[in-house]
């Protein structure tokens, strides 16, 4: 069996890309930009944009990463659990995974520095694996499916977007911190 | 060179070895001064965040909180009224290592900076290379203006240096710190509001808080410097200073800034209790800014505050004990102060806070001499700002004419009870402008006035005048418009505040 059978294509991975960039740069971005009102008090413009430059190469760092799970996860669940729908499934497992991690971010800032949640994050694998199952089988619904693919096909515009601002930030994450 | 000939050389050759040996059994202090500056004396400015004066035995407290302080107290200069030039660290840092106001160096916010065109007046710069300059802040906010500081820092080590466990993520960013520190420690790694960062962010906040371990001798938790990933013992703590101090090169500068006894007050077991003594610190009236604390949990606050500060100071009894021990205190002037104290009344828990009331800026300031033997008291009024002009001139330097701070009594300094000096709380303005909110306090002879300008809990300007001789605790208010003491008090501080507020700001 070729291995490359086992994985969806360039196009599919970027819709999925796109979903996931989304969330991950949408929920920095807010908090951003939540700080930057202090931020304006005692940083000037050039230092401002050096942070932004941290911000996106994290961002995109994590996109990758986070796509590289749902990948992994592509290879190792037969082919009609997830690489079938892959679109709508890795688009799902995007909104609903990233979007219980800003649950758990929240909560652990609800919390202050001296008492952590730990209970919250001991049912997190249990919440995972439900977060999994929907994706896995919510696509099966062929409105839920297609809504999720449409969204994912549009938001690849996105990455025209994103994609040109991470590289120039890159660049200068890197020029701040190599040269 | 024709009066030498081989046998002398093979002799002089022969002494090689003898004189190894004799450098091996000499104590190292007598090596010393082997670096740019002989003879010089090395300089130890260690400071304690968050160490209120009037938690203090050795400046009169009712509690036995600091047996070794008072112990130094018998061989030092120590100032009865200094202040702190403002009421949190990085303003109270950014005055202590530069010589100026707040107000000049505008760092006026948590993780502010000094204003870039001024970065380059602080006491490293000043010190020359003549002095090995070295720092070391477990205060990441601290850290972050040494950082500004580096060109002048021979040495810097990193805030999370002998710490049990630190996962700080600015630190492998060596090259552009600040921005990391912006960007990493305080939006995507945040440990205070939701972490910018999902997968990082939480990744690095869970694994942090399973690997903390729990310790029996901390009850309340392993010492951490609130809002960051960073663990420590006192012990280990003191233990590396104690090492690191005795391989510095002499002559020395060495800041060093201790996060203890700052909030959460975690003392070892065994001062836990000590202080269960049913005593209870005169009620206040709630201030206008009360975060709603109410008056037992504050008091519970105190005595864990009190049993923190007797932690520190065992501590720092043991580092006392190998100076004398090492002969370093022969050799080095010992500065023993803080950044600024803490409030646990009026409602109040801590720092952040527009208040500036005694117990937040009023801070310790010891300083002995090389050899000193003596105790000394000192009553004028003074600001961490006489901290630079006054170390650099013990070491022989040029007292540069920006700085705002002058000879301490003592060190060439007048003695002088009506001396004025000021403390400046203005987070809530910006650094590039005015300062449209603020509170300003000024501490003249036996007064000290407060003008709270801007905050809409007050809508227009508000005074406080205390009388501070008669009434330390600050219980009577005496200001009343009508009397000629307090128009005169309130005319001078206006102006005042007018005057440092036409300091141009930059833009951005």
């Amino acid at each position: 069996m070729n291995i490359r059978n086992k994985f969806p294509n360039a196009g599919q991975v970027a819709q999925v890309f796109a979903v996931a960039s989304i969330v991950i740069y949408g929920w920095t971005t807010y908090r951003l930009i939540q700080k930057l009102p202090s931020w304006l008090y005692y940083l000037n413009f050039q230092e401002i944009l050096s942070n932004t430059s941290y911000t996106l190469v994290f961002d995109f760092v994590e996109t990758l990463l986070f796509i590289g799970l749902i990948l992994l996860l592509n290879f190792l669940l037969p082919r009609k659990f997830f690489l079938d729908f892959f679109v709508a499934r890795g688009s799902l497992l995007s909104v609903f995974g990233l979007g219980y991690l800003i649950y758990l971010a929240l909560a652990v800032g609800a919390s202050k520095a001296t008492q952590f949640p730990t209970d919250l994050f001991r049912w997190s694998p249990l919440a995972l694996l439900v977060i999994l199952t929907l994706a896995i089988f919510l696509p099966r619904i062929e409105t839920i499916r297609k809504v999720a693919e449409d969204f994912a096909n549009r938001a690849v515009i996105f990455l025209y977007i994103l994609l040109p601002l991470t590289g120039l930030e890159t660049l200068i994450f890197v020029i701040n911190n190599l040269l | 060179m024709s009066n030498y000939n081989r046998r002398d050389f093979l002799k002089l050759l022969a002494a090689v070895p003898a004189a190894y040996t004799l450098s091996r059994l000499l104590p190292e202090s007598v090596f010393r001064y082997s670096a740019g500056n002989p003879g010089a004396p090395n300089v130890i400015l260690l400071v304690f965040d968050t160490l209120s004066a009037y938690h203090l035995s050795v400046y009169g407290y009712q509690r036995k909180t600091t047996p070794n302080l008072e112990r130094f107290a018998k061989r030092a200069n120590v100032y009865h009224a200094h202040y702190s030039a403002a009421n949190f660290t990085t303003p109270g840092v950014a005055s202590i290592l530069t010589g100026l106001y707040p107000w000049t160096h505008r760092a006026l916010h948590l993780s502010g900076l000094v204003a870039r065109e001024l970065a380059g007046r602080n006491i490293f710069e000043s010190l020359g290379q003549d002095y090995h300059r070295f720092a070391f802040s477990q205060n990441v906010m601290a850290t972050n203006l040494l950082d500004q500081f580096r060109t002048g820092i021979d040495e810097l080590l990193p805030s999370s240096s002998f710490s049990e466990l630190s996962l700080l993520p600015s630190e492998f960013f060596k090259k552009d710190t600040n921005t990391a520190h912006q960007t990493l420690d305080n939006l995507l790694f945040d440990f205070v509001d939701p972490p910018g960062s999902l997968l990082f962010g939480l990744g690095q906040r869970l694994y942090f808080e399973e690997s903390k371990k729990f310790s029996r001798d901390f009850p309340r938790g392993i010492p951490q410097p609130r809002n960051y990933p960073i663990v420590y013992k006192l012990e280990d703590l003191f233990n590396g200073l104690m090492d690191t101090l005795d391989r510095l090169a002499a002559p020395h500068f060495s800041y060093i800034h201790l996060f203890s006894p700052h909030a959460p007050y975690r003392a070892h077991k065994d001062f836990i209790g000590m202080f269960d003594d049913g005593w209870l610190y005169p009620k206040k009236p709630e201030s206008v800014f009360s975060e709603g604390e109410s008056y037992a949990t504050t008091e519970k606050n105190r005595v864990w505050y009190d049993e923190y500060i007797a932690n520190v100071d065992f501590e720092f009894g043991r580092l006392l004990d190998h100076l004398e021990q090492t002969g370093v205190l022969d050799t080095s002037y010992l500065v023993v102060t803080s950044d600024h104290g803490e409030l646990l009344q009026r409602g109040v828990k801590g720092h952040v806070t527009p208040l500036l009331y005694e117990p937040l800026v009023r801070v310790p300031l010891l300083i002995s001499s090389p050899g000193q033997t003596q105790g000394n008291s000192i009553d004028s009024p003074t600001s961490s700002v006489d901290l630079l002009p006054t170390l650099l001139s013990v070491t022989g330097r040029t007292v540069p004419d920006w700085t705002e701070g002058r000879l301490l009594p003592g060190f060439g300094g007048e003695h002088n009870p009506d001396r004025t000096v000021y403390m400046l709380d203005a987070k809530s303005s910006s650094s590039f402008g005015e300062l449209s909110q603020a509170t300003f306090s000024m501490r003249r002879g036996k007064y000290k006035v407060i003008l709270y300008r801007g905050y809409k809990e007050y809508g227009k300007d508000v005074f406080e005048l205390y009388d501070l001789e008669n009434d330390p605790e600050e219980f009577n208010d005496l200001f009343d418009p009508q009397t000629t003491l307090s128009q005169e008090f309130s005319a001078e501080i206006i102006k005042k505040f007018d005057e440092i507020n036409k300091v141009p700001g930059r833009k951005i």
